[in-house]
């Protein structure tokens, strides 16, 4: 017989979903800054006053620093 | 003259904070205050000891000349530490589980723990840091240069800054790199400083750029707007050497000596990895974000002649801001001194783990290896290690500095370092890498890293000349350092990692595919491998040798010893010096059949395929199951003697049942019996009682005789109680017997006085044997002479004969006194025998009369409790019974 708690709160500590998204993470990392596709964004030109292939790269790479931090916050929590 | 000396101020101050910072940490880590030492900031900022003088002034330069390409030295970590569940968690978990102190102790760990292995790993992170310590001095002999010209003042000599630099960091290595010989290897009052140092160095490099990008130009649209559209390199910004440059710098954070210190060794906590996912990256990117817009404002600002590579100072010196400019200078002095100072712990501990420790083993075999000897020499074998290492760098300084050849050194160095990492990452994923596959492969690419690309780096004045450079050896344009086999890659870098990563790769597979790991090796692979298939953590097992692991197995299962018996046999067929075999594949096949002989073939094969082969169990786990199994066999050992016994009960208590059962059918049988036996006398008592009452008055003479028939009644009944009672008493053994030595013919004698009127009646003739009478016995006359008695009387009731002759006879047969007495009638048929000692035998041919059928189960029972026996011995001439005595227990009981 299955407590109200029990069925409310499976007991999943770092999940497949959460390892997948963090073996997924460098491979999109790896497909946006180290495959040609970065010849696809980094042409001349400007966005927002900067040229495109500064901002591509740095916002990739700002971009990968926030999927990481949001998984190392699951990944503590699911330690904890 | 003052800006010199007022810099070299600014230095020493700074120095004495970080030593101050770092005593205080350590003084906080001895008394167990590890909370903010521990914390996942001060682990992330560590880190940051990637970003060394090179990178700090150097990513500028870089900048400067070839736009965004500075960036791959940073995406490479950045993509390692984003993908840290994949590599760095196995690393750090592995580093702490198996207490490894550096990469050279975790590539030999992982090959069956080499001691060859980990000396070339050593030597090639020396080689290979070297270089980088020296580039380190020179940039620092370069800032000082910078500061004291552009003050007017005479250049001071890079060689005597270099040298003072380098003994400064050689003392603060000493004093907080080998306090202590930590088993954990961990320093926290170095790591604390080199976490300060990251602070000063980011903020410095923010402030020039902030600096730049809002004091020199308007913004960040401005400061773009004055860049040359031909630097970014738009639309080929991907290339083969972004590609090469972002592998190697991802190799570096991997393997390079310092940087696994920091993030392997120095680890206290596995959730700190987590952060610095994400945090680490988040350094780098600030540290590469203002990187073009200096790189730019120097090129626009400053003259064409300008060193690139100094523009973190030059722009702020340009632009009069002198404080600004110092704490540049800081900010590079702290890349410099904290890569210097982890560098040369790192290698300080690999030298002196493998290579001091095992020479000084092996000159001094004899001593014991467990005394305190051992930590003080490798206490001071660091120490010695961390000058020598800074003299090398110094050496290799003085011996390149000024020339181009040290500029382009940080990627040659890389390279060089880079070439563990096939072993390496084949060592944490892949169970058939050996380690004669590791060491060829580290050996080949090094070759080709030496011949491709660190020898050409002197510019043909170091064993290669220029014209070999130009035209290969001898002329074989082939063997070109910079064009093997006419590849046509013309970027040198690419074509050095080409050939010698590539090389190294192959070799390493191939060879990994011929040979076959020993025993030891696939241990340690599943150590390495399935480090996360651990239910608990581990105390100690890995780190001793693995034979013992073996028989820590073995003890579990086996028992303690049988083991160690089967131990010590295989070590002698070995002919091993050691008390323990070597764990061999032969003994690992005689321990799984031994082992398979317990807990059954399959689990055995399991386990030892666990322990030499590779799959999700533990060995831990292994343990567990063969303790599990022990517990389960002692138990169901138990369990069977339990069983048994109560199978054993069970029976006993079915026998008694049995028993209880035919006693309690004896008991009724013999109740029913004497209440019949009782009712007879009984039945006439009452009859004659009845007549002497109601008759009339009786004739005297009949009156009298009615009286004698109650009287003997009445005796009869008495005597009938009399027996069941004594019976009773003698099967309880509740007998007491009157012991005493007589003559057996005084026995015999009354039994026949007893009998005499019953002799006289039928006028029997009784036959003694006088002679054999004489001698003496110990016993219970009384009882013994009713036994006679009881015989002799059956005899005459029971004869039958005219002439009835009772022959009592005695004599010793053996051990024993036999006393037979027997009659010339017609003897006892077949199926009475078999009843005439049950109580109330009713004899089927004759009823006997006046007896209650007690006289022969009384008799045997006297006879049995004196010791002997009562048997019928009859044949066709008549009845036999013989009584049975014992008679040394007679002589010795007599002679007493």
């Amino acid at each position: 017989m299955t407590t109200p708690q029990s069925r409310a709160a499976p007991t999943k500590a770092p999940g497949r979903r959460f390892r997948d998204l963090a073996t997924l993470l460098p491979i999109l990392g790896v497909l946006l800054l180290a495959t040609p596709i970065v010849s696809i964004f980094t042409q001349s030109g400007q966005i927002f006053g900067l040229p495109s292939p500064i901002f591509y790269i740095f916002g990739i790479w700002a971009g990968l620093i926030v999927l990481a931090f949001a998984l190392a916050r699951r990944a503590n929590r699911a330690n904890r | 003259m003052g800006s010199f000396n007022l810099l070299v101020s600014i230095c020493l101050i700074y120095v004495l904070a970080l030593f101050l910072i770092a005593y205080v940490a350590e003084r906080a880590a001895d008394r167990g205050r590890f909370n903010f030492l521990r914390s996942p900031l001060v682990y992330t900022l560590s880190i940051s000891v990637y970003c060394t003088a090179w990178t700090y002034y150097g990513a500028v330069g870089s900048a400067a000349r070839n736009g965004l390409e500075f960036i791959t030295i940073y995406l490479g970590p950045t993509l390692v530490f984003i993908g840290w569940w994949w590599v760095l968690r196995k690393l750090v978990r592995i580093g702490r589980e198996q207490r490894i102190t550096s990469i050279a102790d975790l590539l030999s760990s992982r090959y069956g723990k080499s001691g060859p292995l980990a000396v070339l790993v050593t030597l090639l992170a020396v080689i290979g840091t070297t270089p980088y310590i020296a580039l380190q001095l020179q940039s620092l002999a370069l800032s000082f240069e910078v500061f004291t010209t552009s003050g007017g003042e005479e250049a001071p000599s890079p060689t005597s800054t270099a040298f003072y630099v380098a003994v400064g960091l050689a003392v603060f290595t000493i004093v907080f790199g080998t306090r202590n010989l930590d088993a954990n290897e961990r320093h926290h009052g170095v790591v604390t400083a080199i976490a300060v140092e990251a602070i000063v160095k980011l903020a410095a490099l923010l402030s020039v750029g902030i600096f730049v990008v809002w004091g020199v130009a308007n913004g960040p649209t401005d400061i773009f707007t004055r860049m040359d559209p031909e630097l970014l390199n738009a639309g080929e910004i991907f290339n083969k050497r972004w590609l090469t440059l972002t592998l190697l710098s991802a190799t570096a954070i991997l393997c390079l000596p310092r940087m696994f210190q920091v993030i392997v060794v120095e680890n206290d906590n596995e959730r700190n990895l987590a952060t610095a996912s994400w945090a680490f990256p988040l350094y780098l990117f600030l540290m590469s974000l203002f990187v073009l817009p200096i790189a730019i404002a120097g090129l626009s600002t400053l003259p064409s002649n300008a060193n690139p590579d100094l523009f973190v100072l030059t722009v702020p010196l340009a632009q009069g801001q002198s404080t600004l400019a110092t704490f540049a200078f800081l900010g590079g002095f702290s890349s410099a001194t904290s890569m210097v100072i982890v560098a040369s712990i790192a290698l300080s501990t690999m030298m002196s783990n493998h290579i001091v420790l095992p020479l000084w083993l092996r000159v001094n075999a004899s001593r014991n290896p467990a005394s305190d000897d051992v930590r003080l020499l490798l206490l001071r074998s660091r120490r010695v290690s961390i000058a020598v290492v800074l003299a090398l760098g110094f050496l290799y300084f003085q011996f390149t500095g000024g020339t181009g050849a040290l500029a382009s050194i940080g990627l040659i160095a890389f390279l060089g370092v880079a070439q563990v990492l096939p072993a390496m990452i084949g060592g944490l994923f892949w169970s058939s890498a050996t380690r004669s596959a590791a060491i060829t492969g580290i050996c080949v690419g090094f070759a080709f890293w030496a011949y491709t690309l660190f020898l050409p780096s002197f510019g043909g004045s170091f064993i290669l000349t220029s014209s070999t450079l130009a035209n290969g050896p001898f002329g074989i344009s082939g063997l070109t350092p910079h064009n093997l086999l006419n590849v046509q890659i013309n970027d040198p870098l690419v074509h050095a990692v080409f050939w010698s990563l590539g090389m190294n790769t192959f070799v390493f597979v191939l060879v990994s595919v011929m040979t076959t790991p020993s025993a030891i090796e696939r241990l340690q692979s599943v150590q390495f491998i399935n480090v996360f298939g651990q239910i608990s953590a581990r105390r100690g097992i890995t780190r001793s040798t693995p034979i013992e692991d073996l028989l820590v197995l073995a003890q579990r299962i086996l028992g303690r010893e049988e083991a160690m018996a089967l131990f010590k046999t295989q070590a002698v067929a070995q002919d091993t010096d050691t008390p323990l075999p070597d764990p061999t594949s032969e003994f690992i096949t005689t321990l799984e059949r031994e082992i398979a002989g317990n807990v059954g073939a399959a689990a055995a094969h399991a386990m030892m395929g666990q322990v030499t082969g590779g799959a999700e169990i533990s060995f831990e786990d292994m343990i567990a199951v063969a303790d599990e199994t022990a517990q389960i066999m002692e138990y169901s050992a138990r369990l069977e003697t339990q069983s048994t016994e109560l199978a054993q009960t069970a029976e006993q208590l079915r026998t008694a049942n049995d028993k209880l059962t035919e006693l309690s059918k004896q008991k009724d049988t013999f109740l029913s019996q004497v209440s019949h036996e009782l009712r007879t006398p009984m039945t006439s008592i009452r009859t004659f009682a009845e007549i002497l009452r109601d008759s009339d008055p009786l004739e005297p003479e009949q009156l009298n005789n009615f009286a004698s028939i109650i009287h003997d009644e009445s005796i009869r009944l008495t005597r009938l109680l009399d027996d069941i009672l004594d019976l009773s008493f003698m099967e309880n053994g509740r007998v007491q017997l009157h012991m005493e030595t007589v003559p057996l013919s005084k026995i015999i004698d009354r039994a026949l006085t007893t009998t005499q009127a019953q002799v006289n009646d039928q006028g029997a003739k009784i036959l003694r044997d006088a002679d054999a009478e004489k001698m003496m016995l110990y016993t219970d006359p009384d009882r013994l002479s009713q036994v006679l008695i009881n015989l002799v009387s059956n005899a005459l009731k029971h004869c039958g004969a005219d002439q009835p002759e009772i022959a009592v006879l005695s004599g010793i047969y053996g051990d024993q006194l036999i006393i037979d007495v027997a009659d010339n009638g017609s003897g006892i048929s077949k199926d009475d025998i078999e009843i005439i000692f049950e109580k109330f035998a009713k004899l089927s041919s004759k009823v006997t009369a006046g007896s209650a059928g007690l006289g022969l189960p009384i008799s045997r029972e006297i006879v049995k409790n004196l010791g002997g026996t009562l048997s019928y011995e009859g044949t066709q001439n008549g009845a036999i019974f013989r009584v049975a005595l014992p008679i040394a227990n007679e002589h010795q009981q007599a002679a007493q």
